[in-house]
């Protein structure tokens, strides 16, 4: 019989990647293609994702393509987006709507389905939101550890507690498992990843605790951290960031440089924490990059409050900034908020972040011009001498390389080279700058 | 989607015109001083976030509401009557006593019902070796102070006669600087807690010793 085909169509956040990611892992091992999102298959996830009113938007406009692929199609719609819209989208009598909670089951759903065994009820009954089998390599390179799920700290423009609830953490034992069972399948680069990870806890142990174990977890490989909130880093962890399996980069939020914005937002830390906090960890971390979200635009925020997040942009100098107009979204408190700032203002602050944000991330991948960097192949392109890959370095900056024809990689995607780093090639008009470099000491690390 | 529970009321306690404690069934939720919970009107499924006033060791659940002028929620629960439902989720939040510090001064400076959070830490943990500042425009906002020991509880009444102090807060932090091995906890509005840290800020108190909960 010809094996069953699955798509999948994710929005929004890492995390909601790392488990499409899973997802898609577990459907490989009961059998099922995947195909590309938009071609004919038997079912079709969208991890949906309901953090702006724009993200909404997004989620319904992949479910109506979904929906369109053929009449046959089984749809499944998951993520945050199911979750805050569950009776409208299963309204049509055709959309299979899998919370949160049971996502990590949506294989063995779908494939029960197929088999005529399916009965959704069951569903409800088992919760487990780590529940995932270990990724498969599917669409990446890396595998993705799932640590922790939904937050509790209430930030007034986020959804996300109202839909992934509250803060559970993933026993260490598993997570540990889960990090060993990875790299014993030849992951060379595992990412930690979930809703609000520095809040993982188990009886009185935090996040540092953790991730000392997974770090000193069997195998050989190197581990970074998905998106971290910066309100739980203590000295431990400052320290594990020159751990030699540690990956030397933080995507830390700090979402506004104005402390009372991030008062207004329910943050919990100041712009001055923040800062000390990062000067700490470059003092003692080698070649360390340091990426960031910004909201600009929230309500009652003014020219003063903007500058100030400004010259801490300029200050930090970020190797990346995801800027993000204020969305109103709605149930949110920020949403009712008074002061709530013109799309042309916070199109025009935008502007100036993403302006600050190209600058300095070029003066930092300048900066590693000569060095050698450990690269992960994610993509290979050309032929013959003219073959070369494209990948990540260990601080999450992308390199491209020729590769030595000489040397017949069987599976460029996926291994790790050291690079020689030497140069900078500037693209769309100097707004995105890539290393290349060159395979050192005969490639592989 | 977050589990909602489903809590009979058990009465309601008018304090004045505005302000009055709603209890319910604590049912099986457990929780931390200092926490809140989400809670909302059958039916309807929009919620707003309330601190737990009463103590973890009751076997119900106690908030204190201030209704909101055309306050959409706050003006639905203070019309509810003893039997009828209300829908819970929860428990969230961080504005917890840190166990390790228990033995330094404590510092509790709440505006309004910003009271909440430090009225369940007092109920819960019997020997705090605390001060209260709570700032209220008038004397009607002196939320059941004979539940706080006098001697530890100091009312700053800023539009009428009455109280400790006629400052605002910020005022009286000015005039009384705060110990340094103090541990500070603020609930209230952001514009009271940013004036709060800048006033400890000047007198050089570390920040890693606040912890802070913003209502709006
Ligand atoms: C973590 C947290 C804990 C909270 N705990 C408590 C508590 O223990 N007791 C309590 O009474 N409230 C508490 N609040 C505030 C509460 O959640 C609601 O915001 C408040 O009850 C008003 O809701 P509403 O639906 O009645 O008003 P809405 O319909 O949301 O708003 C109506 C009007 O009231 C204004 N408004 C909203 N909130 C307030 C406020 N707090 N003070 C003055 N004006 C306001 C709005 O700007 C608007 O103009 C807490 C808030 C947070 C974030």
């Amino acid at each position: 019989m010809p094996s069953r085909c699955v798509s999948f169509k994710t929005l929004g956040c890492r995390l909601n990647q790392a488990e499409t990611e899973a997802i898609a892992g577990g459907f490989k091992a009961l059998g099922w293609e995947i195909a590309e999102f938009g071609r004919p298959v038997d079912a079709v996830v969208v991890n949906g994702c309901t953090v702006t009113n724009a993200a909404d938007r997004k989620s319904r406009s992949a479910m109506n393509r979904a929906l369109r692929i053929t009449d046959k199609t089984l749809v499944l719609i998951t993520g945050c987006y199911a979750d805050g819209h569950r009776d409208a989208l299963e309204a049509d009598g055709r959309t299979y709507v899998i919370g949160n909670a049971h996502k990590s089951y949506i294989p063995q759903l779908v494939d029960a389905h197929f088999k005529g065994e399916l009965m959704p009820g069951h569903l409800e009954q088992h919760r487990d939101p780590f529940g995932y089998p270990l990724s498969q390599p599917v669409f990446r390179t890396r595998a993705m550890v799932k640590v922790q799920d939904g937050c509790n700290n209430g930030c007034s423009f986020c959804i996300i507690p109202f839909v992934r609830g509250r803060a559970v953490s993933r026993p260490m034992a598993d997570c540990v498992r889960a990090v060993e069972d990875a790299a014993a399948s030849g992951y060379r680069e595992i990412v930690l990843t979930g809703v609000n990870m520095s809040r993982w806890q188990e009886e009185g142990r935090g996040f540092t605790s953790l991730l000392d174990s997974c770090l000193n977890a069997e195998g050989h490989f190197r581990l970074r951290l998905g998106s971290l909130e910066p309100d739980r880093l203590d000295e431990g962890l400052i320290d594990l960031m020159s751990h030699p399996k540690m990956t030397p980069h933080l995507h830390l939020c700090l979402q506004s440089g104005s402390e009372r914005i991030l008062l207004a937002m329910r943050r919990q830390y100041t712009a001055a924490q923040y800062e000390s906090c990062v000067l700490e960890i470059r003092r003692r971390t080698r070649q360390f990059n340091l990426t960031t979200d910004i909201i600009v635009g929230f309500p009652g925020e003014t020219e003063r409050e903007f500058s100030e997040t400004a010259a801490m942009c300029e200050r930090l100098k970020f190797g990346h900034i995801h800027t993000f107009p204020y969305s109103r979204r709605s149930g949110t408190r920020a949403d009712s908020m008074d002061g709530q700032v013109s799309e042309s203002l916070k199109k025009e602050w935008s502007e100036i972040i993403r302006g600050i944000s190209v600058r300095s991330r070029r003066q930092f991948r300048k900066s590693l011009i000569g060095t050698v960097q450990d690269v992960l192949a994610e993509q290979v392109e050309g032929e013959g001498s003219k073959r070369r890959a494209r990948g990540l370095s260990a601080n999450y900056v992308p390199v491209r390389f020729f590769l030595p024809n000489s040397r017949p990689y069987q599976q460029v995607r996926g291994e790790m080279f050291s690079v020689r780093i030497c140069g900078i090639q500037d693209e769309a008009g100097g707004k995105n700058s890539e290393l290349f470099g060159e395979v050192w000491n005969h490639g592989r690390t | 989607m977050v589990n909602s529970q489903k809590h009979r009321v058990l009465g309601l306690r008018a304090i004045n015109s505005d302000a009055y404690v709603l209890r319910f069934e604590r049912g099986n939720l457990d929780f931390e001083p200092g926490q809140y919970i989400h809670i909302g009107t059958l039916p309807g499924t929009e919620k707003r976030e309330y601190t737990v006033y009463s103590s973890p060791r009751e076997d119900y659940l106690e908030v204190l509401i201030r209704s909101a002028p055309s306050g959409n929620i706050s003006q639905r629960l203070c019309q509810l009557k003893a039997g009828e439902e209300v829908s819970i989720e929860g428990p969230f939040g961080l504005f917890q006593l840190d166990s390790t510090a228990l033995d330094s001064p404590l510092f509790f400076l709440g505006i309004g019902t910003g009271i909440t959070p430090f009225h369940c830490f007092v109920q819960s943990y019997p020997n705090l070796n605390y001060k209260l500042i709570h700032g209220v425009c008038t004397v009607s906002e002196c939320y059941e102070y004979e539940k706080y020991d006098k001697n530890r509880l100091l009312s700053c009444i800023s539009r009428e006669e009455g109280g400790s102090c006629h400052d605002g807060v910020s005022d009286w932090l000015r005039n009384n600087p705060i110990p340094h091995n103090a541990m500070v906890y603020l609930c209230g509005s952001s514009a009271m807690i940013y004036d709060v840290y800048e006033i400890l800020g000047e007198q050089k108190f570390d920040t890693d010793r606040i912890l802070v909960e913003v209502y709006y």
